[in-house]
Parts: structure tokens; C-alpha cells; sequence
């Protein structure tokens, strides 16, 4: 058998062999019914992918739908926060006092404190009375209130009405109006 | 952090002249701040041992804005000047 030089490949569904220059023209080496055209797993291949590339793209498009669904979300609830940031420090907390225990004095009539945010901590006022007192907490600076409330109320007590400037002689009036000893 | 801060609302009622009211297991001590004889304002000094608890309530019972407040406790405003703005304010006895 003569033996010639050249490349083998296919060309068409066809095998074909290409002889290197020199060659005259190209020589097909099989029939074409000769060459099998695809495998059985390439050709089932060809029937699955398309159907399996429409799948994939339809979980891609809803992954991506969904994610960006949940970036929107984000982005929505880190407003949202910024507001509720800003309202809590705009708009103060109002707590009720209807009681001064376990201090031994009762509340005549109940009234609230306002409490607000300032420089990191909690500060709670009785505008009234022109008391106020801080705390790390609301709870904390209510308490603080209560017992600035007591000892300013006590400390006034101490004193006669004719020692007692405009301003702590307006004080006593109004914590008067307010709490008394527990009898 | 606070503008007004223990040590300086602790300044503030030595440029006063303040007296201070010890308060055994309670929440404040108290400084009373008297002029010719009668009291003028109080306000809490919180007990504890940090230096920088927040006292930002001071400045209302002294009838000042939080700056004047701190400028009494850094030194640049003197006390007379302090009762002035008080008897501008009416918070001085007649």
C-alpha cells in the first residue's frame, strides 16, 4: 500500500484526509456512509441541550431576579433605620411618673417626663420643675430624674420661703403641686 | 460624648462656689449655689467614678445655654458675669 503524508479531519460530517503540498488534490480516504457521523451520547447531547441551557437560564434569571430583589430590600430597610434614627432623636419619649417609690413620697397627681437622646446618653426632663438628669438608658435617666426630682424637693424643704431665689422658690411651688411625704 | 461632663459640672460648681450636698447610696450629690444669702440654682452632680458621665442637664438649672455652661467650667466666664446673666434672666432675688 502506498503510504502518503497529510492531516485527517472532518470537514461536512465527512472524514477527510489533507495531504500536505505536494499532494495534487485532496482524496477522500472513507465512503461517507463508512464514517459513523456522531456518537450515540454526542447525539443525545445535542437533543438534551438545548432544554437543559433554557433550564439553566431560567434558575439564573430568577436567582438574580431574587437577588437583587433582596439588595432593593436592603437598601429600603438601611433608609428606613436612617429614619428611625433620625425620628427618635427629633421626636422625644414621654414617660408617665405616678410613682416615686421606694422614696417616702407619693405623687399627687401623675405627669410626665420627656426623655431624648443627647451626646450618647439619655437625658430625661421635668420642664416644669426645671429639672433634668442623664442616663446611659431611657430607664436609667427617668431614675436619675426621680431621685433629682426627691432631693431637690427635700433640699428645698430645708429652707426657709425667704432663702430661696425666683428660681427654686418656683421649683418648690411646683413640686408641691406634685408630690408630698407618703404620711 | 457628653458636653457637660462630671469633671467639668465639678469645675462649674467650684466657680460657683457652690455647696455640695453629700447623698449617701442615692443617684446625685447636690450643689447649691447661694448669693447674698438665699439660693440661686442647684443642679445634681451624678455619683460614680467616672470623670466623663454626662451632666448635660447643668446648664438649664444654672438658666445657661450648654456653652456658657462650659465656658464656667473651663474658666473664660466668671462668676459675677454669670449672676448678670441671671439678673438679666430675673433668676436673681431683687
Amino acid at each position: 500500500m502506498e503510504r502518503r503524508s497529510g492531516s485527517v479531519g472532518i470537514c461536512e460530517d465527512v472524514l477527510v484526509f489533507q495531504p500536505t503540498a505536494g499532494w495534487e488534490s485532496p482524496e477522500c480516504l472513507f465512503e461517507p456512509e463508512t464514517v459513523p457521523r456522531r456518537s450515540k451520547i454526542a447525539s443525545q447531547w445535542e437533543d438534551l441541550a438545548p432544554t437543559i441551557f433554557d433550564n439553566l437560564t431560567k434558575v439564573l434569571l430568577t436567582r438574580w431576579h431574587d437577588v437583587a430583589r433582596i439588595q432593593s430590600l436592603e437598601k429600603e430597610i438601611l433608609l428606613l433605620r436612617d429614619r428611625l434614627t433620625m425620628m427618635e432623636e427629633i421626636f422625644p419619649v414621654e414617660v408617665p411618673i405616678e410613682t416615686l417609690a421606694p422614696d417616702p413620697y407619693e405623687v399627687i397627681r401623675s405627669f410626665h417626663v420627656v426623655v431624648q437622646p443627647f451626646a450618647e446618653e439619655y437625658l430625661a426632663r421635668f420642664f416644669d420643675a426645671n429639672l433634668a438628669a442623664s442616663g446611659a438608658t431611657v430607664e436609667e435617666a427617668v431614675f436619675n430624674l426621680k431621685d433629682m426630682i426627691v432631693a431637690t424637693y427635700e433640699m428645698l424643704c430645708d429652707h426657709e420661703e425667704s432663702e430661696l431665689g425666683p428660681g427654686p422658690a418656683k421649683q418648690l411651688q411646683v413640686l408641691k403641686a406634685f408630690l408630698r411625704e407618703s404620711s | 460624648m457628653p458636653i457637660i461632663t462630671k469633671e467639668l459640672a465639678l469645675s462649674i460648681a467650684k466657680k460657683l462656689e457652690a455647696e455640695i450636698q453629700k447623698r449617701s447610696k442615692k443617684a446625685h450629690d447636690l450643689a447649691k449655689v447661694y448669693h447674698d444669702g438665699k439660693l440661686i440654682a442647684s443642679f445634681g452632680i451624678r455619683r460614680g467614678s467616672k470623670k466623663n458621665l454626662g451632666h448635660d442637664f447643668v446648664p438649664a438649672a444654672l438658666y445657661v445655654g450648654p456653652n456658657q455652661a462650659r465656658l464656667l467650667g473651663q474658666c473664660p466666664l466668671k462668676r459675677e458675669e454669670w449672676l448678670e446673666i441671671l439678673r438679666e434672666k430675673g433668676k436673681l432675688p431683687a
